[in-house]
């Protein structure tokens, strides 16, 4: 049976190769790791009796992560301004603060838009793009992964 | 001039050679400490930049939570970080800074401090420190960090009001000696010099050692609340995001991320 730190070297490899899944057996025992969208399911027919979830295994690590990304959304005419880290969002920068960008606002490239707490660190996420917010896609202190869509933006 | 003034010129010497601490400014007081940091962002003196205030008429905490000092009381100070291309400087900034903290309360304390996942430092249940780490993009596109740091120095049972008065605790009140927060910050710069002048030096596996150690976490049964649930086990490891990893007592092993999960409650293994 694998140890701790044998998965952890596991997980580590599939972090580093940027793969989604292994799969392990050697003959009753079976481990399968998995990564689908940054969150990573393990399970092992022996080890536990349910599946357990690693969340938050970035691949992207954070100070090297790409600023917020502009996807353009063919459908909508419409670009997405993306989370480029797992963290938590947050509208304003604090509680009593009125949101950095509203629904019907203007930004400009460069304009703060969330900020994103990721182990305790705050990150200011800046438009990539000029334009309109059309919608906001998560709420107020939800968890987002990488690359989730947080902003769809007419551009001007 | 008492144990318990800063001296500046003191702090300066001492760092002379250091990367943390190469500009060093004072303010007697501002609004925060982070955003006099912020100030130098795009400028070339800002890595390596610590800034030093005696009172803060705006200190804050996490998402706007306030953090109360009494003027002098605390080692009030935020460091500029920036032009780090190893990744663990970012992805484990927090952890960095909490095991510099915990040294340096450490040196000072009579008490043996420990740490709440993932970056506060308890000394008898009571918290001494706290850390907020800020991060932006600069002018020239760079990711940069500026690191708030207070330690709870000189102040006495009186200072702390309300649930503080339960819940918070000082270096003098730990301590049989006077606390000379000079000494506590020059201590504090080494200890983050010698993780963040060298980035490229940064090792995974020690900081995880370092931090689960310090933190006595190893075989400590915590609590967790995560997506409005609550989640009980044995910690068993960081892993490589810095995630608090379980042995959760219904089964199978899951990793927290600090973003979304909050620390209900925390036993010490024997």
């Amino acid at each position: 049976m694998l140890d701790i730190e044998q998965i952890r070297e596991l997980i580590e490899m599939m972090v580093k190769n940027d793969l989604l899944e292994i799969s392990l057996r050697d003959g009753e025992e079976e481990i399968n790791l998995r990564r689908p969208n940054q969150t990573m399911t393990m399970s092992a027919t022996e080890m536990m009796a349910q599946p357990a979830t690693m969340v938050a295994a970035q691949s992207q690590p954070m100070a090297v992560a790409p600023p917020a990304a502009v996807v353009k959304d063919d459908e909508e005419d419409l670009v997405q301004i993306s989370s480029p880290m797992v963290g938590t969002y947050y509208a304003s920068p604090d509680p009593d603060s009125p949101a950095f960008v509203q629904v019907g606002g203007k930004v400009h490239v460069g304009m703060v838009v969330c900020i994103l707490e990721a182990m305790k660190v705050f990150n200011e996420i800046k438009a990539e793009v000029a334009g309109t917010i059309e919608r906001t896609l998560v709420k107020n202190a939800q968890a987002v992964e990488f690359g989730q869509p947080l902003f769809l933006v007419r551009p001007q | 001039m008492t144990a318990g003034h800063l001296n500046i010129d003191q702090i300066r010497t001492a760092t002379g050679h250091s990367h943390i601490g190469q500009r060093i400014e004072y303010k007697a007081e501002t609004s925060s400490t982070n955003d006099e940091a912020w100030l130098y962002a795009d400028t070339d003196s800002f890595d390596g930049l610590v800034v030093f205030a005696d009172a803060q008429t705006a200190g804050r905490g996490r998402r706007g939570r306030i953090w109360q000092s009494h003027r002098g009381a605390s080692l009030l100070l935020s460091v500029g970080i920036s032009g780090h291309e190893n990744p663990l400087a970012g992805d484990w900034l927090s952890i960095i800074t909490v095991i510099a903290v915990h040294e340096t309360i450490s040196r000072f304390c009579d008490t043996r401090p420990t740490i709440k996942w993932p970056n506060d430092v308890l000394a008898d249940g009571r918290k001494l420190s706290g850390i907020l780490i800020e991060s932006r993009q600069n002018q020239s596109g760079a990711r940069v960090h500026v690191l708030g740091i207070g330690i709870n120095c000189l102040q006495h049972q009186g200072h702390f009001d309300g649930p503080l008065a339960t819940s918070a605790t000082s270096l003098e009140l730990l301590s049989r000696h006077p606390i000379d927060r000079t000494a506590v910050a020059i201590h504090l710069l080494h200890a983050l010099d010698q993780r963040l002048a060298c980035p490229e030096s940064l090792n995974q596996q020690t900081l995880r050692n370092d931090w689960l150690a310090k933190a006595d976490a190893l075989g400590a049964r915590v609590t967790l609340e995560h997506n409005g649930q609550q989640h009980s086990g044995t910690i068993v490891d960081l892993d490589p995001t810095a995630a608090l990893v379980l042995q959760l007592d219904e089964g199978g092993i899951r990793a927290f991320n600090a973003a979304d999960t909050s620390l209900v409650s925390m036993e010490y293994g024997s």
